[in-house]
Formats: structure tokens, sequence, C-alpha cells
């Protein structure tokens, strides 16, 4: 991010950690060929910044920086995914998912009123 | 879904007799070429809904990077899409995003005017006309 800020690259996320309830209601779609549960959304390795407006300098740029940081862009994936940048920690994906849901219910159980 | 729900509303009011074949935009069409990245596990894309009405044309955006944004109605002067051209202004980040282009009774191809890669990363917004989806189903990228 700092690397971003210093080349004047407009940076800011979207969205970073969806829980599979959510991931599930986002896909809907039953073509698609990785299940939505594995997304590493699900595991808080990735966020999806606002790309749109960049122009395709300031992307590469922006990519450039990423992986500089050891983050991967989405979109060198067989199915380009251009907001989304990931750190893939490896090992079984559903077990870090479903550690990741348990940590973070258990955050949110010691919130009062979440 | 609230802030949505009077220009729906609208939509439902309006006739069902949408004229196909002709390249002018008949009174109400929609837009889109959102789609869901299984790879990534993230909506893209962006639908535009237009609705002619007689003191304006209203426009609806709304754009995925991941997950839909937050959607915006605008309004247009009446004679905005005059032979077949499009251009609009939405509120964005880090500041307001103009488009230029076409619109047709079959698509929508506009580009962000300061050259931005679009959600999609090809720089051009290219938009089939579709029915109105059922929410939450979208196809595969």
């Amino acid at each position: 991010m700092l690397a971003a800020q210093s080349d004047n690259i407009p940076l800011r996320f979207r969205y970073a950690y969806r829980d599979q309830a959510e991931q599930e209601r986002l896909k809907h779609d039953p073509s698609a060929i990785t299940p939505a549960d594995k997304s590493l959304h699900s595991t808080g390795n990735a966020v999806d910044a606002y790309v749109k407006k960049l122009p395709p300098a300031m992307l590469s740029k922006l990519v450039s920086d990423a992986a500089a940081a050891g983050i991967s862009w989405g979109g060198l994936f067989s199915t380009p995914d251009e907001p989304h940048f990931h750190v893939d920690p490896g090992g079984n994906r559903a077990q870090r998912i479903n550690a990741f849901s348990q940590a973070v219910q258990a955050l949110k159980d010691q919130i009062p009123g979440y | 879904m609230r802030r949505l729900l009077p220009f729906l509303v609208m939509i439902g009011l309006m006739p069902c007799g949408v004229a196909m074949g002709q390249s002018a935009p008949p009174g109400f069409a929609f837009y889109s070429d959102v789609c869901y990245n299984s790879q990534g596990g993230d909506l893209l894309g962006t639908r535009i809904g237009v609705m002619k009405l007689r003191d304006a044309v209203y426009l609806f955006y709304q754009d995925a990077e991941g997950i839909f944004g937050e959607p915006q109605i605008i309004a247009l002067p009446p004679h905005a899409l005059a032979g077949g051209k499009l251009s609009f202004t939405i509120a964005d980040f880090p500041d307001p995003s103009t488009f230029v282009g076409t619109i047709s009774d079959r698509a929508i191809k506009v580009r962000l005017t300061n050259g931005g890669v679009g959600p999609k990363g090809t720089g051009v917004f290219n938009l089939k006309r579709e029915a109105l989806p059922e929410e939450g189903r979208f196809p595969a990228c």
C-alpha cells in the first residue's frame, strides 16, 4: 500500500473477507467450475481493489508493487479477475476456510450485540 | 434494495411492448456484462438500466469489482440518446467518472474518458442487452 501511495496510485479496497454463506450467495451459479467455498476471500487472504479507473500503465505499476510485496494478482488467472489480489498460503484450503470462519465467529461472539 | 425500489416499481409499470430489432433503445432496456469469476470468487462487470420518460432519460448504473458497488440513478436530458450516442457521469472514487460511447437496442459500448481499464481490464464496457436478471444468478466469466 505504501508503494502504491508513493507511486500516486489511488488505492481503495471494495471487499476483503467474505464468509462462506455470503460467498455462496454471491456465486449462485451452477455452471461455475470451482466451488465458491474455496475462495481465498473466505480465508482472509484476498482483497478486491478498485481498479476500473486505473489506466493500464498505473495498473501495471500496482501489480508490480503488489508482486514485490508477495501479493499475487487475479488478472493472471486463466479467467482474469482484475480487482483481485491475494496471498495463497497453500495447504488444505477447505481446512483453512473452516479454521478462519471459526476464528471470525469467535471474535463476533465477543462483540455484544453483533 | 430499498433505494432501488422506486426504480423497480417504475419498471414494473412500464408497458411490456419492448420492441426488438431497432437501432434506437426502447423505452426501457437493461444491459449487463456481469459474470461470476469462480477462480477468484468475484462478481465482475457492469450493469446499466435505461428508462426514457418525457422529462428525462433515467439511467441506473452499478458495477462489480468483487461485489456490487453502490447503485446510482442519474437523470440525463430527454434527448440524451439521440443518434445512438451515450455520455454520462457517475460519482466515483477518487473523483467522478465519465463514460462515452454508443447505445442501441442490443448493446451499450462505452469507455471511461480517463482511459481506465474497467472491471474486466479491457478498457471497453461492452454490455449486451438482457432481460432483467433473476437476482443472484450470473453466468460464469
